[in-house]
């Protein structure tokens, strides 16, 4: 669970404003959110001023647990010096109700008697206070996801051209990529969608190997962390972004199809389901 | 003392045996370096009065003895030594000139320009005189005094004067000039590698003039006795070069390379060349007229538009006589605004598209590529003012032929001008795509969300500041009291005292109901208000009244203690009291107090605290949380 509204706990608890220590300063982040193909991965900071707790974390007397809580509760111990932290896609759901919380838990007794970050209250019983094994010892500010889950792109267009020399083309335009068709039937937008998941590969396969050209410098490989995005165009902005968000690393030309998997949601296999589904059903 | 006509440096022992990179890398350009940055130093030597510069470029052939000092310059070159096998086999080719007695010679000569000035002073070092750092300076070139037309000037680096030496068999140039009191000098400079001479060691670069032993300083020779290819009669500066390599004594080439480069100052009758080949009898005016006649001369340019790919002449040319009016393009970089001409027209025809971007004073820099559009059909110019050319210039490359920003070694500028350049190729693609005639039926955004989608990952902090959310909450029911709860949010201010932090305390006070019962006032107090410690046989709660206003004049209440669970959720009857504690005493008076499972009664108030002891039954520890509920009758005022 997470803890937010204060209550009186019966031993002291540090976070922002107890009363029980002098000074109370837990603050936690998350940095950055981005997926693979299996699970979500978190990055994080925080700082916690107290030393008597860090010297608890450090000396492994007390566990730091993440907890995220969504429409169930993710529990997790981390390293004290932990960053990161991957979680499965199927134990979390991203909705607007995510919070996120570090807390801090007793791995076995804990003394009070030698710290002076109590206040007197606390202070002048601090000899006789034992806080048993697995009890709170603190917990930091919540974070809140404020996003709505997948966000779609705005990456493809289309446009019908009967003067097209080919019956379709892959038209990488500055912002987008233009599918263009010679006829509205090859586009078959009364069907299925997943049945034009095959000009959209093209697209995404043209675009990235134009990326590579462009930023490859001759060695037909890109490694997109150190790659500025601040002088993309919109296109390569664009794809740059939805890489990072994927957890790609680097590009290379021999690797291309690897990358649209991991890119996209099973372009090919729900394809191939659409074409089954045609094929199966009966007039 | 010798009176040499070639002067070079001596020096104490040879460092270095290789020939100046700069030579190299001007040699590949051709001829065309050698005539960009001749005609480029012309046009910005124009005087105020004359409307056009005009300039005689000549190819003819001299006779050694036409060479003053060549005898010495071949002595040098005897004498140099190379180490590597590159510059043993140009110290050889060099030397197999020695023999030769009918010699290519290049003149380009500018009429009524301004010329050098300061010649009497020679090697003055001083920045007015133009002749002196012409001359005797690598890398050097003057600032105008006129900081705009400083800053429009073709050239810089001050290092494609060895242009011209680049493009002589044995890297040797003169020169001839008639400055504005009609005094005339000659001068030239020779690029050897640093050589060893009659027991004395010299530098690479010598120079022809003499040398004043008092003041240890070059001063030029006076334009006399030479020989008739030295006149220089009208004011101006003339470059003469022997030697020319063969492959530069093309004539086509020559008229290409002023066409190529000069196309804009032709245009706008700035500059008018005339070319002659001696050898050949040929002669021709390069002028706004004649130009228009070359680029459609099949000899000189493919006119073809599917098959033009590399030289863009004849397009430029078209596309400015064709769009009168220019579009003005503004490009912004990181810290300034720049405008410029655009002249751009789309043509289906054309295989590949390019932007031939200009300076102000007439020469192109570039043919430039547009991102994702080098294959697409339109052609364009692009020229800018005093402003523009400046930055461009800091975006050059040595030879005046690429804009990056690779160019540039201070990392603020190297941004500002990436910005730029990411801006002129964002607003290029958006005219040429504007442009192109799309014969597009329809047209749309595809929804690929099945299979396409980002992640969104905005996150924001909520520091608990002590703000507890404001809510109506009417479900909870009070003893007697109708509820209608209004829980005001707790501010935290902070006092200035040392120490503790201390907060105004405003509690959750639970209003009345509009049935007024026998007075209660009843509050939850701020959890900072509340010290509880739990120990192995007693728990002692103290209870915080100072900074709550309402409470001034209190002297005992009810405390009911209110559990709150896991999820936060308040139960005011949950408490287990009676199971826990055996005794509640008050910590200073020890009276005993009387309480059932949630609620403690009549608890004094002294001095605005309350502290009480609860002692336990066992010494099991009770770990639920509380918020605690104060209750006091009004009458107690």
């Amino acid at each position: 669970m997470i803890y937010k509204k204060g209550a009186s706990f019966p031993h002291p608890v540090y976070y922002e404003n107890t009363s029980s220590y002098q000074e109370g300063f837990f603050e936690f982040d998350v940095l950055n959110l981005s997926e693979d193909k299996n699970y979500y991965i978190f990055t994080f900071e925080y700082e916690i001023q107290s030393k008597f707790i860090m010297d608890l974390l450090r000396n492994e007397q007390a566990y730091l647990n993440i907890i995220i809580q969504s429409n169930d509760n993710f529990f997790s111990r981390i390293n004290y010096n932990e960053t990161m932290i991957k979680i499965p896609k199927n134990r979390l759901s991203l909705n607007k109700k995510t919070e996120v919380q570090l807390q801090i838990q007793s791995k076995q007794e804990v003394y009070f008697s030698e710290t002076q970050e109590l206040t007197t209250f606390y202070n002048e019983f601090k000899k006789d206070i034992v806080v048993p094994k697995n009890s709170l010892l603190g917990f930091s500010n919540t974070v809140r996801y404020d996003g709505k889950g997948n966000k779609p792109l705005l990456l493809f267009e289309y446009e019908t051209d009967p003067e097209l020399k080919s019956e379709f083309k892959v038209d990488l335009r500055p912002e987008t990529i233009v599918l263009v068709f010679k006829d509205e039937k090859y586009r078959m937008k009364e069907f299925n969608k997943n049945l034009s998941n095959m000009y959209v590969y093209a697209g995404l396969s043209q675009s990235l190997i134009q990326f590579i050209n462009n930023y490859g410098k001759d060695e037909e490989y890109v490694d997109l962390e150190s790659l500025s995005s601040s002088n993309l165009d919109v296109l390569d902005q664009k794809l740059f972004e939805l890489l990072e968000s994927k957890n790609v690393d680097h590009i290379s030309l021999e690797e291309i199809d690897e990358i649209i998997y991991k890119i996209t949601d099973n372009i090919v296999g729900k394809y191939v389901e659409a074409v089954r589904e045609v094929n199966n059903y009966e007039y | 003392m010798k009176n040499n006509d070639f002067q070079f440096a001596k020096i104490e022992y040879i460092e270095n045996t290789t020939f100046d990179g700069s030579l190299d890398s001007f040699y590949e350009k051709g001829i065309e370096g050698t005539i960009r940055e001749n005609i480029q130093n012309s046009i910005d030597a124009k005087l105020d009065n004359e409307e056009k510069v005009k300039i005689e470029i000549v190819l003819g052939k001299i006779g050694k003895s036409d060479l003053p000092g060549i005898d010495e310059v071949f002595k040098h070159i005897d004498s140099m030594e190379g180490k590597n096998e590159y510059t043993v086999e140009k110290i050889q080719y060099m030397q197999s000139k020695k023999e030769e007695n009918s010699i290519n010679v290049l003149t380009i000569e500018d009429l009524n320009t301004k010329g050098l000035s300061g010649a009497k002073n020679g090697q003055s070092g001083r920045s007015e005189d133009t002749f002196g750092s012409y001359a005797y300076r690598k890398g050097f070139h003057n600032r105008n005094e006129n900081e705009e037309a400083e800053i429009s000037r073709g050239g810089s680096h001050g290092i494609g004067k060895i242009s011209n030496n680049a493009v002589s068999d044995i890297n040797l140039m003169y020169f001839a000039n008639c400055d504005g009191i009609g005094e005339k000098h000659v001068g030239g400079s020779i690029h050897l590698i640093e050589h060893r001479y009659e027991d004395q060691y010299y530098r690479s670069t010598g120079y022809f003039s003499r040398k004043n032993y008092e003041d240890n300083r070059l001063y030029p020779f006076e334009n006399l006795g030479y020989s008739k290819i030295f006149n220089k009669d009208n004011r101006g500066l003339k470059i003469i070069i022997p030697y020319l390599r063969e492959e530069f004594t093309d004539f086509k080439k020559i008229v290409q390379a002023v066409c190529d480069n000069f196309f804009v100052a032709i245009l706008n009758e700035k500059v008018e060349v005339e070319i002659i080949d001696k050898t050949q009898n040929t002669d021709m005016v390069i002028n706004k007229e004649s130009l228009v006649e070359i680029i459609n001369d099949k000899k000189y340019y493919e006119n073809n538009k599917p098959n033009i790919k590399k030289v863009f002449t004849p397009l430029y040319v078209q596309t400015l006589q064709e769009i009168g009016t220019p579009e003005k393009l503004i490009v912004e970089s990181l810290n300034e605004t720049y405008e410029f001409d655009l002249y751009f027209k789309y043509d289906e025809e054309l295989p590949v598209g390019r932007v031939g971007i200009v300076r102000s004073m007439g020469m192109k820099i570039v043919d430039y590529k547009v991102e994702r559009y080098i294959r697409r059909p339109y052609n364009a110019v692009l020229i800018g003012g005093p402003k523009e050319d400046g930055f461009l210039k800091s975006m050059e490359n040595e030879s005046h032929t690429q804009i990056s920003s690779d160019n540039i070694k201070d990392s603020n500028s190297k941004k500002n001008a990436k910005k730029f350049l990411r801006n002129l190729t964002t607003q290029m693609q958006k005219i040429i795509d504007e442009s192109i005639n799309r014969n597009s039926v329809s047209s749309g955004e595809l929804d690929t969300s099945h299979i396409l989608s980002e992640l969104d990952s905005t996150f924001s902090k909520n520091l608990s500041r002590s703000s507890e959310k404001v809510q109506i909450d009417s479900k909870t029911e009070l003893l007697k009291k109708k509820p209608k709860e209004r829980r005001k949010s707790r501010k935290g201010v902070v006092d200035p005292q040392p120490g503790k932090k201390k907060q105004k305390r405003i509690p959750r006070k639970l209003k009345p109901g509009t049935e007024e019962q026998q007075g209660y006032e009843a509050l939850i107090l701020p959890n900072s208000s509340v010290e509880r410690i739990s120990l192995n046989d007693k728990e002692i709660i103290k209870f915080d009244f100072n900074n709550i206003e309402e409470s001034k004049n209190w002297k005992e209440c009810d405390i009911t203690f209110v559990v709150v669970d896991g999820m936060g959720q308040e139960h005011q009857n949950e408490a287990r009291l009676t199971d826990n504690y055996m005794l509640i005493k008050d910590a200073a008076s020890n009276d005993t107090y009387t309480f059932n499972d949630y609620k403690i009664n009549n608890v004094k108030i002294k001095n605005n605290t309350s502290i009480i002891n609860l002692i336990k039954h066992s010494s099991i520890k009770d770990t639920l949380k509380y918020l605690y509920k104060i209750e006091v009758r009004i009458n107690d005022l």
